[in-house]
């Protein structure tokens, strides 16, 4: 059995195709969630947030089910330079942006109380103890 | 390991170094910010968008070049090896993150809450609903 019989295989590509449409619901309850979370809160924070977990990873889902027919011609036709940098630039451009998005939530959670050169500060500084012994 | 297989690698390793840099941002910024605020949703967020993504990300590169083999069961995990690996630790990140959005916002909305139609108004900033409002009046 080679790739290619498994990639034309109607099973494995039944589940090509379902997959990602199972998965895309799971950003739409994320955005759900943080978009009623922000209509109580009115914080910036889960606005990056909604996008970071729900919306981008959405539309990446949605175009990731259409590029779908191009991934099993690829596996088919035995190109896998092509399947692996089609897989890596579309999965990895909306994770960079996806991960922007969180990380801007991340810099204004908490009224913006670690911002990001914080991160790189000592992990135990005085400011750290005060606000424990506080809590 | 020869020329030829270091530069077919390189790319893949390079990805899963330039994605495992803002999973560990992730997860140190969830880590500090548990520690100045005590929220537990951060600590949540650490594990969910940060400790088990780096670990998907690290599987999912190194499986396929554990299995080089050229035999029939080589070759089935090596085509499903991007649904069962990732899929299971998906699985538990999608956990994880539900509970870590149950947690938000001192857990101003659960997860029965998103089904229900009418949604109360935006709570005040001290973080109290109008029922605990009456309680503390009575």
């Amino acid at each position: 059995m080679n790739p290619a019989n498994i990639a034309q295989n109607p099973v494995i590509q039944f589940f090509a195709w379902l997959n990602p449409i199972v998965i895309s619901w799971i950003p739409l309850l994320y955005t759900l969630w943080l978009f009623q979370i922000w209509r109580r809160k009115r914080e910036t924070c889960y606005i990056w947030l909604m996008a970071g977990l729900g919306l981008v990873p959405f539309f990446s889902t949605i175009l990731r089910l259409i590029f779908t027919h191009f991934f099993v011609a690829a596996v088919a036709s035995g190109n896998k330079i092509a399947l692996g940098y089609v897989t890596t630039f579309s999965s990895g451009m909306f994770g960079i942006i996806s991960y922007g998005c969180i990380l801007m939530a991340l810099a204004n959670f908490a009224g913006g109380e670690v911002g990001f050169w914080d991160l790189f500060r000592r992990a135990r500084g005085p400011e750290d103890e005060d606000l424990n012994e506080a809590g | 390991m020869s020329s030829s297989v270091l530069v077919r690698l390189t790319p893949f390793f390079l990805i899963a170094f330039l994605y495992a840099i803002p999973l560990y941002l992730i997860a140190h910024w969830g880590h500090r910010l548990w520690r100045r605020t005590g929220d537990s949703a951060f600590l949540w967020m650490r594990y969910a968008l940060g400790i088990v993504p780096i670990l998907l990300t690290v599987i999912t590169v190194a499986i396929p070049f554990g299995m080089t083999g050229s035999n029939a069961v080589s070759n089935v995990i090596r085509a499903l090896y991007p649904s069962i690996i990732p899929g299971t630790l998906g699985f538990i990140k999608i956990i994880l993150v539900i509970v870590m959005l149950s947690k938000l916002g001192q857990g101003c909305v659960g997860f029965r809450e998103l089904f229900q139609i009418r949604i109360p108004n935006q709570i005040p900033s001290d973080g109290l609903t109008s029922n605990d409002e009456g309680g503390l009046s009575s």
